[in-house]
């Protein structure tokens, strides 16, 4: 596991091969998919343990349901629809952590500062820009992320409906701004 | 595809995968350059070296570890699912009588005798003699040396035998006296005829089990067996039911209740029959 093998083939080669069996390729595809797997998840998951989890549950789903892959679009785009479904299963069993979060040491720039970068450029990166964190939250997972409703609903934490209301407001906003 | 050439033109600066790596860019530009890694494998790669290779390696470790180990079966899942501890599921799934053939056949034996019950009323009287003969089975195979596939486990761990024997059973009891139940109910006789072989058999069972104590588990199995026909089926073929009667009840339950006590009295020598070859 500490070098990185160059293996000639590509990523749906690897899993043709994982799928009849064989470690060796399952090997090179987890040392390919894990790095950026653990950096998408750990984006949406602030305990770094219940990451951990969930990218092994991901890699041992890859190696059973290798022969369900369909062949079609990226490799990199299946794995990462098992393991955020995955991670919004995790955290559905896990009780949502109740300390608040009392400091933020990035900075956000505030809610006018968004709306007048979006009128500025008008381009869709700054549009997204200029939706409140909540609506943007809610663009990232159906839209970014590719969860149904539901499953962004229990990534967020909040009600299926409130996703769906947050969502329409989304678009309004985005359409006004592209317009 | 008229993208593929930008794609393969454009890629994320080594800095900005380093703030995305860092968390420190914002969500748009995160959403841009996680949009990109789909698509990328060289931003992929740029990206790996940043992952901290121990955690990779303990992941990786973990994944092996449990794509190695042997997946439990259907029946432990759902064992295990309803709050049985795994060493008890794997116990009762390693149970020969719990698997197909044994429940095909016993299921079969039981599905001849309710179907041949229909065309004849002294078949429908044999079928009680049947009936607590298929639980009786199920314990004589989960027992037999060469069938038992956790035997020779058994045998080196110092688990209590008696334990095991209830276990077993309990599993046995729980499969094959609902498929006997069902064969019961589609009889043409009165209703109760489907149940009123329940208290001998558990008498039987209990007997069986006492007799472990003495006797290997499949001989004991078979001389109680044995003598259930060689007793019930003159009497039953002349049309009378007295092993069944009401009195008779009572007595079947004494009989059960008395096998138990007597088991939980020799649960000592339980074990060394258990590993007596048989």
């Amino acid at each position: 596991m500490t070098s990185t093998p160059s293996d000639p083939r590509d990523d749906a080669a690897l899993v043709a091969a994982v799928a009849d069996g064989d470690r060796a390729a399952f090997e090179v595809l987890y040392q390919r998919h894990l790095p950026w797997l653990l950096v998408r998840l750990g984006r949406r998951c602030s305990l770094p343990d219940l990451v951990d989890e969930v990218v092994q549950d991901t890699f041992v789903a890859v190696w059973r349901s290798a022969r369900r892959w369909d062949g079609r679009g990226e490799v990199a785009a299946w794995i990462w629809g098992i393991g955020i479904r995955r991670l919004v299963d995790a955290l559905r069993q896990r009780p949502r952590p109740t300390t608040e979060l009392v400091e933020f040491d990035g900075h956000e720039t505030s809610a006018e500062d968004h709306v007048l970068l979006g009128v500025q450029y008008g381009d869709v990166g700054a549009a997204l820009a200029s939706l409140s964190p909540e609506l943007r939250a809610v663009v990232q997972a159906t839209v970014l992320d590719g969860l149904t409703t539901r499953e962004a609903a229990r990534l967020l934490g909040i009600p299926p409906g409130t996703v769906k209301t947050r969502m329409m407001r989304a678009r309004a906003q985005l359409r006004e701004r592209l317009a | 595809m008229t993208t593929e050439v930008d794609m393969s033109a454009w890629h994320l600066e080594p800095e900005l995968i380093r703030r995305y790596v860092a968390g420190a860019v914002g969500p748009e530009l995160a959403a841009s350059a996680e949009a990109h890694l789909m698509a990328c494998a060289a931003c992929r790669a740029a990206l790996a070296s940043h992952v901290d290779s121990g955690r990779a390696a303990t992941i990786w470790a973990d994944v092996v570890d449990r794509v190695d180990a042997p997946r439990p079966s259907l029946v432990e899942r759902a064992l295990v699912r309803l709050g049985v501890s795994e060493a008890t599921a794997r116990l009762v799934a390693a149970t020969p009588t719990l698997r197909g053939p044994w429940l095909a056949a016993i299921t079969g034996v039981l599905a001849f005798a309710a179907v041949a019950a229909q065309s004849d009323e002294r078949w429908l009287r044999m079928f009680l003699v049947a009936a607590p003969l298929a639980p009786l089975a199920g314990v004589a195979v989960a027992f037999t040396s060469g069938l038992d596939p956790t035997r020779e486990i058994g045998l080196a761990t110092p688990y209590p035998g008696l334990r095991l024997l209830l276990i077993r059973t309990t599993a046995v009891l729980a499969v094959t006296v609902p498929v006997a139940l069902a064969a019961g109910l589609a009889l043409p006789g009165p209703a109760w005829l489907a149940a009123v072989w329940l208290l001998p058999a558990a008498g039987l069972t209990s007997a069986a089990l006492a007799l472990t104590g003495r006797l290997r588990p499949v001989l004991a199995v078979g001389v109680i067996a044995v003598g259930w026909v060689a007793v019930t089926t003159p009497t039953i073929l002349e049309g009378k039911t007295g092993a069944f009667g009401g009195g008779a009840q009572l007595g079947w339950l004494g009989l059960a209740v008395g096998g138990v006590l007597w088991l939980t009295a020799g649960r000592h020598t339980v074990m060394m029959r258990l590993g007596r070859n048989s």
